[in-house]
C-alpha cells in the first residue's frame, strides 16, 4: 500500500511540476501571481482533445498542438491584457488573472459543452511492478514531466536566452542596463510557459477526466507547489511539486480523498508562517 | 576641454512632479575621469541615472558623439557604448560570477571570451570565483563583478555611481586603482563619489553639484584647491 501511495504521489508530482515551473517563471518576469494558469491548462487539454479525438491525431501530435495553443494563449493574454497593465499593482493583476481564468474556461465550455470526456486511448490493464499499479498514460505524463524538467534546466543554465530570463527575474532594471530587452525576454518566457501549460493540460487529461473546470481544480496544488519551493525559483517549484504530490497522497491515510485539495492550502499556510520565501526562495530585498 | 565626445546639455530630470536635476550640463573628454561631488540630496545619483536612461530626461540633450541618446530606455542607451554601474543591486545575485559577466556581454556575445580575459586581468580575484553565485560574494567582490560586467562591452563611457560605497578602505583603494587602470585603456569615466578627496585625486575634471544644479566645474586640481569646496565637501581646509 505504501509503495502504491508513493507511485500515486509521484504521478501527482509529475502532473503539477511543469505548471508549477511555468507559474514560477511567469511570476519571475511578470512580477504577479498569474492565477490564469488554470484557464491556460483548460485551453491546452481541450486543444489536445480536439486534435486527438476529433481529428484522430496520435497523443504526441495532440500534445504538440496543445503546446502551440498554450503558447499562443499565454502570449496573447500578456500582449493584450497584462503588458498594457504592467504599471498596475500585483493585486490588481492577480484579480484580472482570476477573471481571465473564468473567461477562458467558460469560452471552452461554450464551444465544447460541460460534459466530461477522455482522450481516445486503447483500454489497457495497468502495468504491475512489485504489486504497484501504473497505467501507460501515467507513464506518458511522468515521461513528459521529466522531459520538461531536463529541458527547462538546459534552457535556464546552458542557453543565453535562459540566462537572460534568470537575470531579468533576478534584477530587471540591471538586466535592462546591461542591454537585455525586457520585451524579448517577456515574449520568450510567455511562449515557453504557455507551451508547458498546454502540455500540462494534456497530462491532466490523461490522469483525470476532461472537463472545462479541470484547470481550476489544479490551480491550488500548482500554486502551493510554487510557493512551497519559493515563488520565482524554478527548482523550488519542482521540489514543491514532489512534496505536495506526496503530501496529498499520504493525507488520504487520515483524511477522506475528497479533502486532498485542502492539503495544498494547509501546506501554503504552514510554510508562509515558518518560511515566507519558501524552501529554495530568497528573501525579498527592498530596493 | 578638447576631444569632448560626451556632453549633457541643460538636463532636467526627477521623480514624480518635481525636478531633482535642474539645468545640468557636463562634458567628458575621451580617456578622462570626471567626478561629480556634492552633498546628499544634490541630485548626483539621479543625474547619472538619467544619463543611463534609468530615470527619464525631461528636458535637455544627452549627446554621445553628437547623437542624442536622451529619452532612450536603458537597454538602448547601453548600445551606444555607455555602461552604467549602479551603487546598489548591481549584480545578478542568483547567477554565478561567470554568468554575470556573460550577461555583461549580452549585446556583443561574440566578444565574450577575449573581454572576459581582459576583465579577469583587471580583477584577478574573480578568476577563482567564476562558479560562485554573486549573492554569496563579499561587498568588494560584488563591486568587482559589477565593474567587470560593465567593462564586458568595452564602453567608451563608464558611469559609476559611488563605486567605493560600503567598501573597506583597502578595497576602496583597490577600486580607485582599477578605475585609473580603466582610464589608461582609453575609457572615459563619469563618477559620482562620496569619497570626494580620493576621487578627485585620480580625476582629470570635477563638478560640484548642489540642490540639483552645477555649482562649480573645472579641472580636478582646481576643485581640490578651492577653499569653499575643501571646507564643505572634502573635510579639509585648503
Amino acid at each position: 500500500m505504501m509503495g502504491q501511495m508513493i507511485v500515486n504521489g509521484v504521478v501527482t508530482a509529475a502532473l503539477i511540476a511543469p505548471p508549477a515551473v511555468a507559474f514560477s517563471m511567469l511570476f519571475g518576469i511578470l512580477r504577479f501571481p498569474n492565477f490564469a494558469i488554470g484557464g491556460y491548462i483548460t485551453v491546452g487539454v481541450f486543444t489536445g482533445y480536439a486534435a486527438n479525438v476529433l481529428f484522430g491525431l496520435p497523443l504526441w501530435a495532440a500534445s504538440l498542438a496543445a503546446m502551440l495553443a498554450g503558447a499562443a494563449v499565454v502570449w496573447a493574454s500578456d500582449r493584450i491584457i497584462f503588458r498594457p497593465m504592467r504599471t498596475s499593482s500585483p493585486v490588481t493583476l492577480l484579480v484580472v488573472s482570476i477573471a481571465l481564468t473564468f473567461v477562458l474556461e467558460h469560452t471552452v465550455r461554450l464551444v465544447f459543452g460541460a460534459d466530461v470526456r477522455g482522450f481516445d486511448l486503447p483500454l489497457e490493464r495497468p502495468l504491475v511492478f512489485g504489486g504497484m499499479h501504473i497505467t501507460r498514460p501515467q507513464l506518458y505524463l511522468m515521461g513528459a514531466s521529466l522531459l520538461v524538467v531536463i529541458v527547462t534546466h538546459f534552457l535556464l543554465t546552458r542557453t543565453r536566452i535562459g540566462k537572460a530570463m534568470r537575470a531579468m527575474a533576478d534584477n530587471s532594471q540591471l538586466a535592462e542596463v546591461r542591454g537585455i530587452r525586457s520585451v524579448l525576454v517577456r515574449v520568450m518566457v510567455t511562449l515557453y510557459c504557455g507551451a508547458l501549460l498546454g502540455l500540462s493540460g494534456v497530462s491532466a487529461g490523461l490522469d483525470l477526466v476532461i472537463e472545462p473546470l479541470l484547470g481550476w481544480g489544479l490551480t491550488i496544488p500548482i500554486i502551493a507547489a510554487a510557493i512551497l519551493g519559493g515563488i520565482g525559483s524554478v527548482y523550488g517549484a519542482m521540489l514543491g511539486a514532489v512534496l505536495v504530490g506526496l503530501a496529498e497522497e499520504f493525507a488520504t491515510l487520515i483524511l477522506p480523498s475528497s479533502y486532498k485539495i485542502g492539503v495544498g492550502f494547509a501546506m501554503i499556510t504552514i510554510l508562509l508562517l515558518l518560511r515566507p520565501y519558501g524552501l529554495l526562495g530568497q528573501p525579498e530585498i527592498k530596493k | 576641454m578638447s576631444n569632448v565626445f560626451f556632453r549633457a546639455e541643460g538636463v532636467y530630470s526627477g521623480y514624480g512632479r518635481g525636478d531633482i536635476v535642474s539645468d545640468v550640463s557636463v562634458a567628458v573628454e575621451s580617456g578622462s575621469i570626471m567626478t561629480i561631488i556634492g552633498p546628499n540630496g544634490a541630485g548626483k545619483s539621479t543625474f547619472i541615472k538619467t544619463l543611463a536612461g534609468v530615470v527619464q530626461r525631461r528636458v535637455g540633450k544627452i549627446l554621445i558623439n553628437g547623437r542624442d541618446v536622451g529619452g532612450l530606455p536603458p537597454s538602448e542607451v547601453s548600445r551606444h557604448a555607455i555602461a552604467y554601474v549602479p551603487q546598489e543591486h548591481n549584480v545578478f545575485r542568483s547567477l554565478s560570477v561567470l554568468e554575470n559577466l556573460e550577461m555583461g556581454a549580452w549585446i556583443e556575445p561574440r566578444k565574450f571570451k577575449p573581454r572576459l580575459e581582459s576583465v579577469l586581468e583587471l580583477f584577478p580575484a574573480l578568476r577563482k570565483l567564476r562558479t560562485v553565485r554573486a549573492g554569496n560574494l563579499s561587498g568588494g567582490q560584488r563591486q568587482m563583478v559589477a565593474f567587470g560586467m560593465a567593462l564586458m562591452v568595452e564602453p567608451k563611457l563608464l558611469l559609476l555611481d559611488e563605486p567605493s560605497a560600503g567598501l573597506s578602505p583597502a578595497m576602496a583603494e583597490q577600486m580607485f586603482e582599477a578605475i585609473r587602470e580603466v582610464r589608461e585603456r582609453g575609457i572615459a569615466i563619469l563618477m559620482v563619489e562620496q569619497n570626494a578627496m580620493r576621487a578627485l585625486q585620480i580625476s582629470n575634471f570635477g563638478t560640484v553639484m548642489s540642490a540639483g544644479q552645477v555649482a562649480m566645474t573645472g579641472p580636478a586640481s582646481e576643485i581640490l584647491s578651492n577653499r569653499e569646496v575643501a571646507e564643505l565637501y572634502l573635510g579639509t581646509r585648503a
